[in-house]
């Protein structure tokens, strides 16, 4: 197996003049060969070679994509961390063994620092004998205690080997988590362009998008979403969209409908894929459809008790600090609640996420997409709060597209979601907060979940 | 509005096809007499510590039986 050499002569071979969009400007491919070939004198003359834990700090930028490819030739075990990730950073380098950090500004200057490191993971002590690339991304975890995920570069660029076509691509996806590096991998195996976004807000990506002509958009349903609230994609030109693709959390049909009508010359496709197993290759019944087939070389699925299983030739090599969820044989639960119609599936959210009602299942996107049908509601989050009668009841935290008196506000979506739900599900809570802090709550939440659950 | 016709607007709120203003009277059972279920019942109680500004312990759940002791629990909760 020498899929890194396979992928990164390929990469090599690239003469185009646009590989990377950041501060305005293309960096060509020679230009990033030429970067990534510094970054391996620089780590040699610090001493990174075979083995050496580095992390690099930053976002994506040319540094950023240089050292990380450079690090990947030279063997190393690549710890990424994003700037909003810092507060965790010491915690997460004590799990990974981090033996050296380079960290990068925003005009992309490095700095490069050695810590103080104690003996390697015993995992990944047992992973540097077989002298591979190494990545390590970290997972929150459901016990909130963070997961440090290993895994053998070998295994996670084998699905790049085979040319596929290169996109103009916007680098959302976080480069600190699984479906962020599959991202940056995809771009540039396939000779595609990457383009960095210096924020995720939704005009700055619009901006971007009418900037640099990007074609696809690997996103999430909340970012979508918000996109929707702010109508930033009426403001530019965003007609060179081709392709979005969103996952990671549960797409609302409703959201669906609507973000279809704002990109009309784009495809939409799920994808799904955790951090632990890799992304699996996905096609859409159809583009108005959250039903999906999910797969591809190297991946088996199967469906137990409505329950996702997945086995994949990228698994994990393994938790550093955690036992493995893979069982022997290889299949791993995702915890994805999922309903199955032939080879299709349709994904209704994490076990975790599900609300007991007095014995009765709730699925919260299943509530939220009815609240969003709902006039005047622009967001909706739902969850479970304690009851004493019933366990739990479900709680809805909306945002307005233009104010409304609460009490009305109540009665009105109490009725309407009557008259679609059944009655256990309809929530007997309501609150109401401004569009932005909704976003932020939802962002964290699938901020957090994102570094469980990938793309 | 007195406690009592607050919690009567509480259960007429509901919108319960088989309970009229005339059933509401206070020795009206809950479950016997209005045939609240389960989920009427966390409703109902939602919508009381909305409309009264308080919250009903799960301890406290037990003696809401009839409109009256609702009544009678609720005064004194609000005297407090």
């Amino acid at each position: 197996m020498n899929s890194v050499s396979a992928v990164m002569s390929g990469i090599r071979r690239q003469q185009g003049p646009e590989a990377l969009y950041w501060h305005d400007r293309w960096l060509s491919y020679p230009e990033l060969i030429r970067r990534i070939d510094e970054w391996k004198h620089r780590l040699a003359g610090w001493g990174v070679g075979q083995g050496t834990v580095c992390a690099v700090q930053g976002d994506y930028s040319p540094a950023s994509c240089a050292a990380i490819f450079a690090l990947i030739e030279l063997r190393a075990i690549v710890v990424p961390f994003t700037r909003t990730a810092a507060k965790h950073v010491p915690e997460f380098c004590r799990i990974a063994g981090v033996q050296c950090m380079i960290i990068l500004n925003d005009d992309d200057a490095a700095d490069f620092r050695r810590l103080e490191s104690g003996p390697l993971p015993g995992l990944l002590s047992e992973f540097l004998l077989q002298r591979h690339p190494g990545l390590v991304v970290f997972s929150s975890g459901s016990t909130g205690v963070p997961k440090g995920i290993l895994h053998d570069c070998e295994r996670v660029f084998l699905k790049f080997v085979e040319p596929r076509q290169g996109w103009r691509t916007l680098l959302f996806l976080l480069m600190d988590h699984f479906g962020g590096f599959n991202t940056l991998l995809a771009t540039f195996a396939y000779g595609g362009s990457g383009i960095c976004l210096p924020d995720r807000d939704p005009a700055t990506v619009c901006r971007l998008v009418s900037q640099t002509g990007a074609e696809l958009m690997p996103v999430t349903p909340t970012f979508l979403n918000f996109l929707l609230t702010t109508g930033a994609h009426r403001e530019y030109d965003v007609s060179s969209v081709r392709l979005i693709t969103y996952g990671t959390e549960v797409m609302l049909p409703a959201t669906l409908k609507k973000i279809r009508a704002a990109f009309p010359n784009a495809r939409f496709k799920q994808t799904y894929g955790l951090s632990e197993l890799g992304v699996l290759q996905s096609s859409s019944a159809q583009d108005d459809s959250v039903w999906l087939r999910v797969g591809g070389p190297g991946f088996e699925t199967k469906v137990v008790d409505g329950v996702l299983w997945v086995r994949s030739a990228a698994n994990m090599v393994g938790y550093l600090n955690a036992a493995s969820p893979i069982e022997p044989d290889g299949w791993m639960c995702t915890d994805d609640r999922v309903e199955l119609d032939g080879e299709n599936l349709r994904f209704w959210g994490r076990q975790t996420d599900l609300i007991n009602v007095g014995g009765q299942k709730v699925y919260p996107s299943e509530v939220e997409n009815v609240l969003l049908e709902a006039e005047n509601v622009c967001e909706a989050s739902v969850s479970g709060t304690p009851h004493p009668i019933l366990g739990a009841v479900v709680q809805a935290t909306v945002s307005l597209c233009r104010p409304e008196a609460e009490e009305l506000l109540r009665e009105r979506l109490r009725e309407f979601c009557l008259g679609r739900l059944d009655r256990y599900k309809v929530p007997m809570r309501f609150s109401v907060v401004a569009s932005t802090a909704q976003h932020s709550q939802r962002y964290k939440k699938v901020h957090e979940k994102q570094t469980g659950k990938e793309e | 509005m007195t406690t009592l016709e607050k919690v009567r607007a509480v259960i007429l709120k509901m919108k319960k096809k088989n309970i009229s203003e005339a059933d509401l009277k206070p020795e009206a059972h809950l479950v016997g007499d209005l045939k609240l279920d389960s989920i009427d019942m966390a409703e109902m109680l939602v919508l009381a510590e909305e409309a009264f500004g308080l919250k009903i312990s799960d301890d406290d759940v037990k003696n809401l039986t009839t409109i009256a002791s609702a009544v009678e629990y609720l005064d004194k909760r609000l005297a407090k």
